[in-house]
Order: C-alpha cells, then sequence, then structure tokens
C-alpha cells in the first residue's frame, strides 16, 4: 500500500487520539490540545483532522451511549489503529534519527 | 441547567451538513455551547455561531443528489425546459437571441454612459478639484469663460483658508520644443506654476519638477516627446528651446504620458516663474482685470465651494472696481463635471488644448435612454412569446395540477425558466461584448481596456438589469400559464386566446418604439449631411494653412505670398487674421451707417487681394482689394449679411463707421456672398474683410491652396518659411482635418444611435417573427377548411395581415407627436436645419411596415400555400 502521508495537525490529533485512549471524542481532544499548544484551535478543524485520519484508516470510531448531556446527540469516539501507530513510529523515529545528527552547538553565548 | 444554543446556527448547520457526521459535530458543538454557557451565555452563543460558521465546509456539505424537494423540482423545471428548447427551437432561439442583443446594447450604452461620467476621475484628489469660472456680464450678453483674471490663483490661496492649493496654467498660441537639430510642433502644452503637480496627478518617471532651475522656465515633457526629442539620452538636465518663446531651458522632469480618460493630457508642461517673465508680460499676469489663465483650485478635506462664494463679494471689492466686477464674477467647477458641463462655456482663444473634447450632457442621456428602449423592446418580446407559449403549455399545467402542484408551484416554475432563458441571453451578451469590443471603441473614438467593460459598478449594473428584467417579465407568462384551466387537459391542442388585448397593446409599444428611433436616426442623418454638404460658400479642398508665429513672417508676409505663388504646384496663396474652423475666437467690432447709432456686431477677417480667390468665394457686387497697401487700408469688403442688416440698397460705394477701440470711417468696395467659417450650429453674422494694412487687426495665417501635390507643397512651404524665419519651424495644418472637428463629435454620436436603432429593429423583428409563427400554427386547421372552402391564398394572407396591419397604423400614431417634439427640440441647437417633413415619418414608417410584412409573409405564405389534407390531419 502507498504510504499514507500525515500533516503536521494531522499528526497532533492522533497523537492525541491515542494518548486519550479509548476517551477521545472532540470535544476532549480539543481541550487537551488548547492546553497542550497553549492557543485556539477550532473544532471544525479537528472534526476534518478527525475525518482524514479514518478515510486514511489512522483511526477507527464508534459512538457511544445515548445521554442527557449535548442534547441527547451520541458521542463518536475514536481509536487508533496499528497503521496509525505504525505511522506515528515512523514519524517519530525520523525525527530522532535526523535530530540525533545535530552536532553539538552550543547556543549559550 | 440545560440551556439551548441559538436556533438559526443549528437550524443552518441541520441543513447543510452530511447526514453521517450531523451527530457528530452537532453533540460536540452542543457540548462546547454548555461548557461555555457557564461562564457567559452570551460569549458562548457567539462562539457558537462562529464554530459553526467554520464548519461550513465543502467536505461536510451534503450533496445535491439529496431528495429534497426544491432541489427535486428544480431539476424537473429544468430537464423541462431543455426539453421544450429542443421542441420549440424557433421560439426559444428567437426569445433567447432577442434578450441576448438587447443585453449586450444595454450594456456596451452603459459602459458607454459610464465612461463619459468618468472623465477626469482618475485624479486621486478629484473630488476636491475645481476649475475656476469666470462670468461675464457686458450689455445684457452673459458669457462664462474657462479662463480667468490672470492673478486670481494667488489671490483665491491668499484669501480663502478653505482653499489647500491654487495653480493657474496658461497657453500661448503655437509651441513645440527644439533640442539640437531634433525639433517639434506641438499645442499641446501649458506655462504653468509647480502647484499644478499638487492638484493634477502626474506619474513622474524621471527627475523632479519641484526642483530649482535657472531661468523662467523649466521643462517638464510626458514620456513621448521625450523619446521623441532625446531618443535614449537621459532628457533630465538638458537643455532645450522654445522656439520663439524661451531659449535655453532646463528639462526637469519626464512623466507618464497621462491617461485617455482625462480631458487635459498635456505633452508638456512648463514649469513657470511667473515673477520673472519679461517686462511687458509681468504686467499683464499681475493685471487682476486681464483674462488669460486657467485657474484651479485644490479645496481642503470637508470643505467646499458654496463657503468661498458667500465671501466672494468681500473679495470682489478688494481687488475690483465696481465695473470691473461685472467681467470677472468667478464661480467653481468640479473637475468632474468639466467633461459633461462644459460645452455651453465662452471661448477666449486661451484655452490649452482639450484631449478629450466636452461631450453634451442631454446626448448621454439620449443614449442611455436609447439603450434602456432596447432591453425594453426584448422584454417585451420575452413576454409575449413567452405568454403564448405558456397558453399552449395546457397539457403540462394541467398534469402538473392534477398532481397537486400548486398556483405559487407552477409561477414559481415560469421564473425558473425565464432565469434560464435570461441567463443563457446573459453569457451570449457578455461573449458579444468581448468579442466586439474593439468595434465599439472604435465607433465611439474611446479608450477603454476590457477589464474596466467589467468593473464592480457596472457589474451592479448588469445585476440590476437582470433581477429587473427577469421579475418583470415573468409575471406575465407565470399568471398566463397558473391560470390555466386544468379541464383543458383533457382536450388536446385546445388554445385559450387569453390576453390578446395585453399582447397586442405590448406590441403597439414595441413598434412605437421602433419607429421614433427609425424616424430619429433618420433626421439625425439628414442633419449631419445637410450640415457637411451644405454650400459653405467657400471651397474646402487642398487648403493648407501656415501659422503666423513670429515677428519676421509677418514682415516678409508679401515675400512669402510671392514666393509660394512662383511654384507650380501652388493654385494660390493667401494672407488673412482667421482661417475657418480654428477654434480662435473672431475678433467682433460693431459698425454702424451713423457713427454711434444702431451698432451692428460684425464679424472682421483680415483679408489680402488673393483671399477671396484661395477660398473660391464669390464676389456679388463691386471689387476686390487692389493690393496696394496705401489704397486698400480704409477699404473693407462685406457679405450680405452686412448688407441686409444695415439696410442698405446700394452699398458700393457708401462709407460706414467701425467702432473698434476707436472708430473708423471706411468705404464699402465690394460685397461677398455670405460663407460660413463656424460652425453651422451658430447663425450667419454680419462679416466685414479689410485688407492687411488696416487700423483694427493683425494677420495671423497664411493659406496655400495646392494642386493635390501635397508633399511638394509641404516642402516648399517649409523651405519658403525658413528662408524668411529660419528660427520658427513651419506650423502647417490641413484645413478639412480643422473642419471636420466641429462635427466629429456629432458623428460618432449618430453611429453609436444608428446601431442601437438597428439592432432595436431586429429585435422587433425576431419578436414579431416568433408572435407570427405561434399564429401560424395556432391557425394551421383554420386555413386548412377556409382552403377546402375554396379561399384564395391571397384571401388568406389578407385574413392574416390585417390584424398586424392596425397595430402598425396604432403604434404609428402614437409615435409620430412623441418623435416629432422631441427631435424638433435637437433641431432647435442648429441655427441651419433640414425640415422635419412628414416623409421622414412616412419613411420611417415604410421601413417597418417593410421589414414587418417581409417577416409576416415568409412565414404565413408557407401556411397559405399548404395542403388542406396535412393541416386538417394536423392534431
Amino acid at each position: 500500500m502507498k504510504e499514507q502521508s500525515l500533516g503536521e495537525f494531522e499528526e497532533l490529533v492522533l497523537l492525541m487520539v491515542a494518548a486519550l485512549h479509548d476517551e477521545a471524542y472532540g470535544v476532549t481532544i480539543l481541550e487537551n490540545l488548547e492546553s497542550k499548544l497553549n492557543k485556539k484551535v477550532n473544532i471544525s478543524a479537528i472534526h476534518v483532522a478527525l475525518k482524514r485520519l479514518e478515510n486514511k484508516g489512522f483511526v477507527t470510531s464508534r459512538f457511544g451511549g445515548i445521554t442527557s448531556d449535548r442534547g441527547g446527540r451520541r458521542k463518536k469516539f475514536y481509536v487508533i489503529t496499528s497503521i496509525g501507530k505504525q505511522a506515528l513510529d515512523a514519524h517519530y523515529q525520523v525525527r530522532t534519527s535526523i535530530y540525533q545528527q545535530i552536532p553539538n552547538i552550543s547556543f549559550n553565548s | 441547567m440545560n440551556a439551548l444554543p441559538p436556533k438559526y446556527p443549528l437550524r443552518f448547520l441541520r441543513w447543510f451538513c452530511r447526514e453521517e457526521f450531523l451527530e457528530e459535530m452537532e453533540g460536540d458543538l452542543v457540548e462546547l455551547f454548555e461548557m461555555r454557557y457557564i461562564n457567559s451565555p452570551k460569549k458562548a452563543q457567539r462562539l457558537f455561531w462562529w464554530d459553526v460558521l467554520r464548519s461550513f465546509r465543502l467536505v461536510n456539505i451534503r450533496s445535491l443528489k439529496l431528495n429534497n424537494w426544491t432541489m427535486n423540482s428544480l431539476r424537473n423545471y429544468i430537464k423541462i425546459y431543455f426539453r421544450r428548447f429542443r421542441k420549440e427551437t424557433t421560439h426559444y432561439l428567437v426569445n433567447t437571441l432577442g434578450l441576448a442583443m438587447g443585453f449586450a446594447v444595454l450594456f456596451f450604452i452603459l459602459i458607454y454612459s459610464y465612461d463619459e461620467h468618468h472623465i477626469d476621475s482618475i485624479h486621486e484628489k478629484s473630488d476636491r478639484i475645481y476649475r475656476v469660472l469666470e462670468t461675464s456680464e457686458s450689455e445684457g450678453e452673459i458669457n462664462t469663460y474657462t479662463i480667468t483674471a490672470n492673478p486670481l490663483a494667488g489671490g483665491l490661496k491668499e484669501e480663502f483658508p478653505e482653499i489647500e492649493e491654487t495653480a493657474r496654467m496658461v497657453y500661448m498660441g503655437s509651441g513645440g520644443l527644439r533640442y539640437g537639430e531634433n525639433e517639434f510642433q506641438d499645442r499641446n502644452y501649458v506655462f504653468a506654476g509647480v502647484q499644478l503637480f499638487n492638484i493634477l496627478d502626474f506619474e513622474i518617471t524621471k527627475g523632479n519638477p519641484y526642483q530649482d532651475f535657472d531661468g523662467m522656465v523649466g521643462v517638464t515633457l510626458n514620456e513621448t516627446c521625450a523619446k521623441k526629442l532625446f531618443g535614449d539620452e537621459n532628457p533630465i538636465g538638458k537643455l532645450v528651446d522654445l522656439p520663439g518663446k524661451v531659449d535655453g531651458a532646463e528639462v526637469i522632469a519626464v512623466y507618464k504620458d497621462l491617461p485617455a480618460n482625462v480631458t487635459y493630457q498635456f505633452n508638456m508642461v512648463f514649469v513657470t516663474h511667473f515673477d520673472q517673465v519679461p517686462m511687458g508680460y509681468a504686467q499683464w499676469f499681475e493685471d487682476w482685470n486681464s483674462r488669460g489663465a486657467t485657474t484651479w483650485a485644490l479645496f481642503k478635506e470637508n470643505t467646499s465651494p458654496e463657503s468661498v462664494m458667500e465671501k466672494r463679494q468681500a473679495f470682489m471689492d478688494k481687488y475690483y472696481t465696481e465695473e470691473q466686477q461685472k467681467e470677472h464674477a468667478f464661480s467653481f467647477q468640479l473637475i468632474t463635471d468639466m467633461h459633461l458641463e462644459s460645452s455651453s462655456l465662452a471661448q477666449t482663444g486661451g484655452e490649452p488644448l482639450l484631449s478629450v473634447q466636452y461631450a453634451n450632457k442631454d446626448f448621454v442621456l439620449i443614449i442611455t435612454l436609447i439603450g434602456f428602449l432596447v432591453i425594453t423592446i426584448a422584454s417585451l418580446n420575452y413576454i409575449n412569446l413567452s405568454s403564448v407559449q405558456a397558453l399552449k403549455r395546457n397539457l403540462e399545467a394541467g398534469i402538473r395540477k392534477i398532481n397537486g402542484a400548486t398556483m405559487a408551484q407552477l409561477r414559481f416554475q415560469l421564473f425558473v425558466e425565464t432565469f434560464m432563458t435570461l441567463l443563457i441571453a446573459y453569457i451570449i451578451a457578455l461573449v458579444l461584448l468581448v468579442l466586439l469590443h474593439q468595434p465599439f471603441l472604435d465607433l465611439t473614438q474611446k479608450q477603454i481596456p476590457v477589464a474596466e467593460f467589467f468593473n464592480s459598478e457596472l457589474l451592479s449594473f448588469h445585476l440590476m438589469a437582470f433581477v429587473a428584467i427577469w421579475i418583470l417579465s415573468s409575471l406575465v407568462p407565470a399568471l398566463y400559464y397558473s391560470k390555466l384551466n386544468k379541464t383543458l387537459v383533457i382536450k388536446k391542442n385546445a388554445f385559450s386566446g387569453k390576453g390578446d388585448v395585453l399582447r397586442k397593446s405590448f406590441m403597439v409599444v414595441q413598434y412605437g418604439i421602433s419607429l421614433c428611433l427609425i424616424i430619429g436616426s433618420i433626421m439625425l442623418y439628414r442633419q449631419l449631411n445637410y450640415v457637411q454638404s451644405k454650400d459653405l460658400g467657400f471651397v474646402n479642398e487642398h487648403l493648407l494653412t501656415l501659422d503666423i508665429n513670429s515677428r519676421a513672417a509677418r514682415d516678409h508676409a508679401n515675400n512669402i505670398i510671392h514666393d509660394l505663388q512662383m511654384d507650380a504646384n501652388v493654385m494660390n496663396a493667401s494672407v488673412s487674421s482667421r482661417v475657418p474652423g480654428e477654434w480662435k475666437y473672431m475678433p467682433t467690432f460693431n459698425i454702424s451707417l451713423n457713427k454711434a447709432e444702431n451698432l451692428i456686431p460684425t464679424k472682421h477677417f483680415v483679408a489680402d487681394q488673393y483671399w477671396l480667390d484661395t477660398y473660391g468665394m464669390q464676389l456679388k457686387a463691386g471689387k476686390n482689394f487692389s493690393g496696394v497697401p496705401s489704397a486698400d487700408t480704409l477699404k473693407i469688403v462685406v457679405n450680405e449679411k452686412a448688407v441686409q442688416s444695415m439696410g442698405l440698397e446700394d452699398p458700393i460705394g457708401k462709407s460706414i463707421w467701425i467702432t473698434a477701440d476707436s472708430t473708423y470711417k471706411m468705404q464699402i468696395i465690394g460685397v461677398v456672398k455670405d460663407f460660413h467659417f463656424t460652425s453651422l450650429r451658430e447663425p450667419l453674422m454680419p462679416m466685414i474683410l479689410t485688407s492687411p494694412n488696416n487700423p483694427l487687426f493683425p494677420i495671423d495665417y497664411f493659406t496655400i491652396k495646392s494642386n493635390g501635390n501635397t508633399a511638394e507643397v509641404l516642402d516648399l512651404i517649409e523651405t519658403v518659411q525658413k528662408r524668411y524665419d529660419p528660427e520658427t519651424p513651419a506650423e502647417i495644418n490641413f484645413l478639412d482635418e480643422r473642419w471636420e472637428r466641429y462635427y466629429k463629435a456629432d458623428l460618432n454620436r449618430s453611429y453609436l444611435i444608428l446601431v442601437a436603432t438597428i439592432i432595436s429593429i431586429i429585435i422587433s423583428a425576431f419578436g414579431l417573427f416568433g408572435l407570427i409563427n405561434f399564429t401560424a400554427e395556432r391557425k394551421t386547421k383554420e386555413v386548412g377548411i377556409r382552403k377546402v372552402l375554396g379561399a384564395s391564398t391571397q384571401s388568406i394572407l389578407q385574413v392574416v395581415l390585417k390584424e398586424y396591419a392596425i397595430l402598425l397604423l396604432i403604434a404609428l400614431i402614437l409615435a409620430v407627436p412623441v418623435a416629432y417634439l422631441i427631435l424638433n427640440n435637437w433641431l432647435a441647437g442648429y441655427a441651419y436645419r433640414v425640415d422635419l417633413s412628414v416623409w421622414v415619418f412616412g419613411l420611417g414608417f415604410i421601413l417597418v411596415v417593410g421589414i414587418s410584412l417581409i417577416t409576416v409573409i415568409s412565414r404565413v405564405y408557407r401556411l397559405a400555400k399548404s395542403n388542406p389534407v396535412n393541416s386538417l390531419r394536423y392534431e
């Protein structure tokens, strides 16, 4: 299969889905991302990213039960798939390997 | 605690969002809203709006294939539209093309009108730049000039705090530049204060107009002139001569050629230190009672000329005597009004050249009106044709109704169909606009980039026209269509002839408009033709003029004439004070039989003994000048009109008094037939001619009649000019070119009107053809029966044609008074005009009848000739 690409924001969302395992849906992802990144993120951006990730097969989703919150609408929970995990690993590896090539330069003075 | 999110965004979200995403997204948005609501309800609502808007993305929008009622019926309507288009191709083509042409004409005319209204608005400060006008009132005659007292600019700036900047510019006859061997003649220049650059927009490409320079004049010129004079050299700092005016002036700046849509497109602006001009001139420049400068005033933001006008009297009292005040009442004209509101202003001859001639506001209004008339014709066509089509569609309407369609839905269907037709017509019109823009620009003598055709203001006009026509022309057919009786559905091909009166009156209006346009065009043509072919009293062929721009040329006038006449290519040559078609003012003196009684204003020309021959004028009585200066001094030749105004029975030998600066008694030696040296819009004035050796006025032009070998004659004139006046370059003009300028604007207008008229007739004919086509179909059976019973082809033609002939007659009766009133008004502007005769109306009528008959007969003849067997089988 062709290597699926992973954009920067998508990667962040995917990481968050993985981190929040089984508790990941739109609002929790939004809140956690905002607190980690320290900036405002729009919910619609996350929805789009999630849909793309699902299409690429990096996450799967299921609906939760009906509660009285959210006007009775079900939550849609996302879980990372093994392909998604592999993609994250690959990304992480590439970054670390390049990072390690950085010569030891001191920026202190 | 459950606060409800705002209703409308939620509804919007549910409307656009894909079904499969909706639950998740709505849930998340609502949850966020509920969380935020605790902190601040207001903010939560705002953010909810924002989130919904941000979610409005392509990926989230549900597809159009969804089974939604509006979409479904729309699709059905469009499908039916195209099916009918295929079935009734003639009808739909006629309809669409008519509308497309109407749109195209309207849009072209809107572009024309838009451009006319935006001349000079390109200047950045155009909303507060004013040209100063002066009104003089003497002996009951009121004239408004664009030329003011010379020091007015300085005075205005000093006295009125509202005025931010003023500048004056002065035009001084022939002009040009010389740099080494290179030189050229060009009158499109001004001497101006450097402040002019603060007021009008110049795009400086080299140098700096504000810099210091030595001497009286610093030269700035546009890129074209710079190229002409210096080639690829850098012009800045070079010394050039203004032949006959200034030697050794420094070039200080070069600017981009001024754009085509400004009135003044100076090729050269000579930045002048008006305090350094030579003695005699300096006095004139400071004289408040002079009239020589065009004055500009730039008002500060948020101020207006009204406040200055209120304080005008104090200003006048300070600078003028009571007598002079009548001559110099100034006022302000906004720069963007110059183009359309100056055509009635008086000229002194001191005006700088106009690169874009003033236009008549009324004309722009009329042509705009014609544009709307043409689109009206096209819309009426549409209404008529669609109404009868709608009546034919009873089967469709019946089935729709039986299936439960409401009246509103049926009407909506027709609105959709009109929209489709208009859309197709609009697209065709846009294509026409792009394809035909070059011929249009040639016709109107304008330079407008195509991109400007679609600027936002014009596009908003398009939109308005589109929507207005859409709604107005959908109403009638929609009404017909929705009112069709559903019981008719069982009777196939039944037709109810509803709305005949309405349809017929629409046709009458259409034909009335067409008739008015045709009659108008014919009159326009006859008038312009008359003006151009009228016996002007002189022969305007192969005539060249040479301006006298120097003392040397004036002193050697006799030698120059002699040398010119020696050449075989020159038929004749003469010298005079004025020539036809020249915009310089014609001096007016008063003549009378008794020294100071019954003064008659009279145009004055200086002319030598060859002048009448050169211009091919004829003496009616008496004799010409003798050519002996001393004998001719106090002799005059008058025209017939002058004899008439003075009431002389036997003018030859009579003495009359001529009042100029002082009064002279002169003897009439000859009477010349009337000739017209100015536009025929102006009435003929009494005229007197004096010899060059006269106390009244100097000579200013040579006129040379060539035998047609123009190139040789041009060379000759230059050689002769060099011989006697090596300093000044020869300024030569072709007389017929100059003369044409009087009528050029009229000509361009008439073309525009003519084209609009032709198209309006075509559109009307389209409409008629559509109607006839329909009538023919409807009457197929009737005609068949008539034929079976023995009617001839001719009698059948008669039956069908009678109806239309009556309509045309009614249209004629309505159109004639309207056309008559308008044309009479327009012709009143000409001193010499053609008569508004009956045959013009007759011809217009015959033209319309002819075109309609051809249209009608071409279709009806086929019907009348058809075999009744076929038509009776027609079900």
